[in-house]
């Protein structure tokens, strides 16, 4: 059974699923399982599979020191948002060592370079501006206290989208 | 569709309105005895999900949460009722509007700092939880059903209370005018705080019940905020038989409403474009319902003097 | 000159005077921001007419900021994709050009306020403000719901629109657009006040029999007073949808609308500036408590809180004095 409810509205329709007696194995993207929910909805999401672009257990440098750095700063594990707003920050102050921000075509086109140090591996943009990134398949597991999750496999690599040839750029 | 879908609607539906009775037999009695708009009572019901969550991870009881979710709301309710809301009575609605707004500012990032922006963990007792067989074989959780007993029985004890004790027939008096019983020697200042404590209280069990099916987190309160006030004013202020036969009305209506005009409009639709048509008025109805109501009985169903 | 005076004057060449210098230093942030300081006053200024003038407490009035705002989304993004809106009876192209879509949001606006207008003013009271929300409720989720111009996910128009001779991408010289329709509508308001409708219109709200048997009628005059209410309403819509170039459902939300209220309740109800003020107010704090703390909810709660308590008829009331003897 596949569902996508982010946020609050997530939490409310694991738990409700968990105490309705239903079986079928549970699968949705990352965005109802990230990690700000999940110790909301406890023992409910345990074992349930999602997809992500990202987890903490992605094994480069880059993603290394920004989990560490986060917990430090924070005293929580980051979750895919922090990782998104992370690497969107480092891929602005990419373009700003390459171009200047008041000429808007030489800042477009340092953006598409993408010249920085993802979180998530390898990173650089397709032809219409979408990432090509792997897709990663997580299941959600119990580290001492805290609920997290963890890859368990890969579900797409470089992945692209699938109107790239469609598209007019 | 079939029978027993509808009849798992219908419950929903009833365990939906009596919550919003509860949210609703609150602000009735404020706005009925006291004449003040209060768009805080659901930040009232956050403070008892959230005392609710943090007694039930503390302690692992669920019935000393609800307590607890009783107890923290009625005190919020007091302090606020005492240092606020006194200033209030005699200001017209606008000033009131502005300054509960204000205090919905002050509670919701009040949370936040004493919880974090984090949802909290709420779940259902393990004695409560899993489907009860009721008769006809429909398979329905034994928690919602015990939601909908305990809002009724609360709806029986307002009654008894409005009807029957001193306290009501003061809450009663206090209704149809203000100024006379307090020269009847009524202590007019106790009476408002215990009125507006009780309605914070029960607001409070509301959000700690209603929490742990969804989830605990700031802002919870304030969709539930509009409908309860949608449900008064169909009711008709300061009537609790208003609110409840309100709620109800517009629990079923609401959830109902999103079960039916999508297989409504299949009939002369395709499928998506129905379910589209459909959700969209499903979501309208309860205005659409309030709007009829306030066009055709100005007053409400069951309201006397505004 | 009487004190209000002197205030209301201080206010507009403050409100023009902040992003001249803003622009002379290179700052186009504070410019947008005393951009939406005008847009956000126009709404009140909408407002305040059946709020202020009329006594009609509409907690629903982001119904009409959320259809200026459409009708803004709905005309550039047509114009964008260079499709028509409609081919048959008529043919409707969008439009990119700014006059046409402050006309075509003022009377759909209009529109708006007297369907909902001639329904809601059967009822008074806190009935009035409760029938009201619903209408504004009914728009939002109309919207959510609505897949055609992006639901939930709003509609972006990526390009300012159009106003022959000037630059709107400019921050300053939109903002010349802003508040010179600000400045406008305040002086239509002025007038409105003054001339026998509004002063029946007063009159009206203060005691609505007494006007009956003079032998005007109140619903005529408060749902003009609510029409032209809504239509103003709408327009600032319109901006607001320029100024961001997105349209949202959450224009229609009623938050929204408490907001818009308590600009007007901030910088005073019934007061000619009261919205500016009260815009100005909230803006500065909202941008100078949020550099302080990440709380600072707390801080603009805490002080609107004061400002109702102990400053009663709001900022303007304050400073001018009890001129004005509202309720």
């Amino acid at each position: 059974m596949f569902f996508f409810l982010p946020g609050g509205m997530g939490i409310s329709f694991l738990k409700q699923y968990a105490d309705s007696g239903l079986d079928l194995p549970v699968v949705g993207p990352a965005f109802s399982f990230d990690q700000g929910i999940l110790q909301a909805v406890g023992d409910a999401a345990m074992g349930v599979k999602n997809t992500s672009q990202w987890n903490k257990d992605i094994d480069n440098a880059a993603n290394a020191a920004f989990v560490e750095a986060f917990q430090a700063e924070y005293g929580r594990l980051p979750s895919l948002y922090a990782s998104q707003g992370y690497d969107t920050a480092n891929l602005l102050l990419s373009a700003m060592e390459k171009a200047d921000v008041s000429d808007p075509e030489a800042f477009r086109a340092a953006l598409k370079e993408a010249d920085f140090d993802s979180t998530r591996g390898d990173f650089a943009f397709d032809s219409n501006n979408h990432p090509v990134q792997d897709i990663y398949v997580r299941e959600v597991i119990k580290e001492g206290e805290v609920y997290t999750n963890k890859i368990i496999g890969t579900a797409l690599e470089d992945h692209s989208n699938v109107y790239v040839d469609d598209c007019k750029m | 569709m079939t029978a027993i879908l509808f009849i798992e609607q219908v419950l929903n539906g009833l365990q939906f309105g009596v919550m919003l009775f509860l949210m609703a037999a609150g602000l009735t009695l404020v706005f009925g005895v006291m004449g003040l708009i209060n768009l805080a009572h659901g930040s009232l019901y956050m403070v008892g999900a959230f005392a609710a969550a943090a007694v039930a991870g503390a302690t692992g009881s669920f019935l000393l949460a609800l307590v607890a979710a009783l107890a923290a709301a009625a005190a919020a309710g007091a302090l606020v009722e005492l240092v606020v809301i006194r200033r209030l009575y005699d200001r017209d609605h606008l000033d009131q509007v502005l300054a509960t707004f204000a205090l919905i500012l002050i509670f919701s990032e009040g949370t936040r700092w004493v919880f974090g922006s984090f949802p909290l963990f709420l779940d259902i007792p393990d004695y409560l939880s899993g489907p009860v067989t009721l008769p006809g074989g429909i398979e329905y959780p034994l928690y919602r059903l015990t939601i909908i007993l305990t809002g009724l029985v609360i709806a029986a004890g307002l009654f008894w209370l409005i009807s029957r004790t001193r306290l009501g027939v003061r809450i009663r008096a206090g209704e149809s005018d203000r100024e006379m019983i307090a020269a009847l020697g009524v202590d007019i200042s106790k009476l408002y705080t215990m009125v507006f404590a009780l309605g914070a209280a029960l607001a409070g069990l509301a959000g700690a019940m209603v929490g742990a099916i969804q989830s605990v987190q700031v802002g919870m309160g304030e969709p539930v905020l509009i409908l309860a006030f949608v449900v008064i004013v169909i009711g008709g202020i300061g009537s609790i038989k208003g609110a409840l036969i309100g709620a109800i009305l517009v629990g079923l209506t609401d959830t109902l409403g999103g079960l039916l005009l999508p297989e409504v409009f299949k009939l002369f639709m395709d499928t998506s474009a129905a379910s589209t048509t459909g959700s969209a008025l499903a979501s309208m109805l309860i205005y659409i319902l309030m709007a009829c109501v306030l066009i055709w009985k100005p007053q409400g169903l069951f309201g006397g003097q505004a | 000159m009487s004190r209000e005076r002197l205030i209301n004057a201080a206010l507009l060449l403050g409100l023009a005077a902040v992003p001249l210098y803003a622009w002379a230093t290179d700052e186009p942030f504070t410019i947008t921001l005393a951009t939406r300081v005008a847009i956000l006053a126009l709404a009140g200024v909408g407002l305040n007419i059946a709020l202020g003038l009329g006594g009609l407490v509409s907690l629903g009035h982001a119904a009409f900021f959320g259809i200026g705002g459409y009708a803004m989304g709905i005309l550039a993004s047509h114009a964008q994709s260079s499709t028509p809106l409609m081919e048959a009876p008529f043919l409707i192209e969008g439009t990119k050009s700014m006059p046409v879509i402050w006309i075509t949001a003022l009377a759909a606006s209009a529109l708006a306020a007297l369907l909902i207008g001639a329904l809601s003013l059967r009822t008074s009271g806190v009935y009035f403000i409760m029938i009201t929300l619903a209408f504004g409720q009914m728009f939002y989720f109309f919207a959510i719901s609505w897949p055609a111009y992006g639901g939930e996910d709003g509609l972006s128009i990526y390009i300012r629109n159009d106003f022959p001779g000037l630059n709107t991408l400019d921050p300053i010289q939109f903002f010349g657009i802003c508040f010179a329709l600000l400045a406008l509508a305040l002086w239509l308001n002025a007038r409105l006040a003054h001339a026998p409708f509004g002063l029946a219109l007063n009159a009206a709200r203060q005691n609505a029999q007494r006007v009956e048997t003079m032998g005007l009628s109140p619903f005529r005059l408060r749902l003009t007073a609510f029409v032209i209410s809504g239509a103003i309403t709408g327009l600032a819509g319109a901006l607001f949808a320029d100024l961001n170039r997105f349209v949202s459902p959450t224009m229609f939300s009623w938050q929204m609308s408490g907001e818009i209220m308590v600009f007007i309740i901030l910088g005073g109800v019934g007061r000619l500036y009261g919205p500016v003020a009260g815009a100005a107010l909230f803006i500065t704090l909202e941008h100078v408590l949020g550099g302080l703390s990440e709380f600072w909810h707390i801080y603009l709660g805490a002080l609107l809180l004061g400002v109702v308590l102990f400053a009663r008829g709001g900022v303007i009331g304050l400073l001018a004095g009890r001129k004005v003897a509202h309720d």
